[in-house]
């Protein structure tokens, strides 16, 4: 039994090292400095056992001044005027009455036998009392530091349970989505509309053609998988170019080109998507001598993704820096230093985005 | 020799669907349709192999997934047809050949049959006489009215989908026509080449050549795709001046 708590003792004392370990490797550089230096300063040391003595004491005082005599003054913001400079002078007080005591034990409970005397001068006094004030400021730094750490902890636990927050908003909502209605009717229900429509309007059969296939790609949800093939972001665009061209009479002015090889590279998802449909909210897509280009090709291992649009003449920058931003932090977070994301409008107007991602 | 083909679907509509999609096939003949599974169960087991079923998966009382166990050996070709994907991967189980995501058009049926059977591929049942120098096709901007194109005229055709642009040196008509329609009526002209996926253009038309980019006569660039670049490089190459000065 004796055995068993020993080890316990013996655990929890380790336990505690390690959890201090930072602050006794702190103290024990700074006592061995100024133990060092003052030796060599005057020339001779003192008694181990009035090292330890000190020391001891004065890190007492740092810690009670850090944990208990700040926190207690400063805790309520009334009243810190005054209630400051009146701990910090008990404290002082206290500090000098303790000094004092050590003091007569050493003089006449050990072995000291130098010429040092107990007397109540200002010159006796001026040394402790410089002691005190210095180990009390660096008391003082410690506990600021340590009230910034903590409330730097506190701004980012908020922060990251903001961005929690959103993110099961959003999760949440998408399940209401789904749930909202069986993928099975809904398109069931498109392909019966399709096949009614076929024969009366050709166009609408088309739109619904359309709307399906990427109400499809929602539904499916391959966006939760960090990498998707870009095929599947390219059908995506193609049925959304075709959406709009449906909807403009074909009057759309946007080449996509790409070639059939690039459509098995992997990207993360819904970037060339936002992308376009960025195009389609702020650009001028209607003009026929001034066509909009989405162009996809692998260069030296590279892909590179370049749009470019007339602007619209009345600016609707609502949301596009965001989608923007939004695109550059995803890009970020997954490739690092291997993508590059710029945009920028030139000088005839046309807005551009190039965005080189290494593969492999 | 037509290939002979079933189709089961509960719904009516998309049975009669897939009947006129069919029917735009110029190689594929319905031997019946079903919109009773049991029924096409008896009927099927008892009757003679046939090259495509083609079936929906979820019906009343069995559904596509059993049933299609039950008839497999009678077919040459199984083809699902769904109106969602989860259960893509479970056919691909029962060996089927292929899936069709409804809706789905008619330029995906076509291009799932010619995958399956590419030795009799299916022409669409387009009918030009390419004796005159012209075709008429509808326009969708005048109100789908019927307007002349002469084959020398065209400049470029670009895929818009199930659409196409015609530029021609006077005007740009949108018709609903699919690019690879086009590549079949313009095949008999040598003056003619596809250029990029989405790109057919006349090489008398060509202005200028920079790297990967063409210019056509009405300014219009179309950007060469890999797999179309020998070629046209190789007309290109035949048609540059060589001289013996270095």
């Amino acid at each position: 039994m004796i055995l068993i708590s020993r080890t316990n003792k013996f655990h929890k004392i380790l336990s505690w090292i390690s959890d201090k370990k930072l602050h006794i490797l702190c103290w024990t550089i700074f006592i061995f400095y100024e133990v060092i230096i003052i030796g060599i300063f005057i020339g001779k040391f003192q008694l181990i056992s009035h090292y330890i003595t000190f020391y001891s004491f004065n890190v007492a005082t740092f810690y009670f001044h850090a944990h208990v005599v700040l926190p207690s003054a400063l805790k309520t913001l009334g009243g810190r005027w005054w209630r400051l400079p009146l701990f910090i002078l008990l404290e002082l007080v206290a500090y000098l009455i303790l000094i004092v005591i050590l003091d007569y034990i050493l003089l006449n409970y050990t072995s000291y036998n130098g010429p040092f005397k107990i007397e109540f001068t200002a010159s006796f006094f001026a040394h402790p009392i410089y002691r005190a004030i210095y180990f009390m400021s660096f008391s003082t730094s410690y506990y600021f530091l340590l009230n910034f750490l903590e409330e730097r902890k506190k701004i980012e636990d908020l922060e990251k349970q903001r961005l929690n927050n959103i993110i099961q908003i959003a999760k949440s909502e998408n399940a209401f989505l789904k749930a909202q209605i069986q993928p099975h009717l809904l398109f069931n229900t498109l392909d019966f509309i399709y096949q009614n429509a076929k024969d009366s309007s050709l166009v609408a059969a088309e739109a619904i053609h359309s709307l399906a296939e990427m109400m499809r790609y929602s539904v499916d949800s391959n966006k939760d998988k960090e990498f998707i093939l870009l095929e599947e972001e390219i059908n995506q665009v193609e049925n959304l170019i075709n959406l709009h061209q449906l909807r403009k009479d074909h009057h759309v002015q946007l080449r996509f080109w790409y070639d059939d090889e690039i459509r098995n590279i992997k990207i993360i998802p819904l970037v060339l998507t936002t992308l376009v449909e960025n195009m389609f909210k702020h650009g001028e897509l209607l003009t026929e001598s001034h066509p909009a280009e989405v162009s996809l090709r692998t260069e030296h291992d590279q892909l590179i993704i370049e749009t470019s649009n007339l602007i619209k003449a009345v600016k609707d920058n609502s949301g596009l820096s965001s989608g923007m931003e939004n695109i550059k932090k995803r890009l970020a977070y997954t490739y690092g230093k291997n993508a590059e994301f710029s945009y920028f409008t030139d000088s005839n107007q046309y807005f551009k985005v190039i965005l080189v991602i290494k593969i492999r | 020799m037509k290939l002979t083909c079933i189709v089961i679907d509960d719904d009516i509509h998309a049975v009669n669907g897939i009947k006129t999609y069919i029917n735009n096939l110029a190689n594929v003949h319905l031997i019946k349709s079903y919109t009773d599974p049991l029924q096409a169960l008896n009927e099927i087991t008892a009757g003679d192999n046939v090259d495509i079923v083609f079936i929906d998966v979820d019906m009343p009382m069995i559904s596509g997934l059993e049933l299609s166990k039950a008839i497999r050996h009678k077919t040459d070709k199984l083809i699902f047809t769904t109106s969602h994907s989860k259960y893509a991967y479970e056919a691909f189980e029962m060996y089927a050949s292929a899936y069709l995501l409804k809706p789905y058009t008619f330029a995906r049926f076509a291009e799932t049959i010619n995958r399956l059977f590419p030795h009799s591929p299916s022409v669409p049942n387009l009918t030009v006489k390419q004796d005159d120098d012209y075709f008429f096709v509808r326009n969708k901007s005048e109100k789908n009215n019927l307007i002349k194109v002469r084959y020398t005229d065209i400049v470029a055709v670009e895929s818009l989908q199930n659409y196409v642009r015609i530029f021609t040196i006077n005007e740009t008509i949108v018709s609903y026509i699919a690019l690879s329609e086009i590549k079949i009526i313009l095949k008999d002209y040598q003056n003619f080449a596809q250029v990029h996926r989405s790109f057919i253009i006349a090489k008398n038309y060509i202005e200028k050549v920079e790297g990967n980019t063409l210019k056509m006569i009405n300014n219009l660039t179309i950007n060469v795709g890999n797999s179309y670049r020998e070629s046209i490089q190789d007309y290109i190459k035949e048609k540059t001046i060589k001289t013996n000065r270095s």
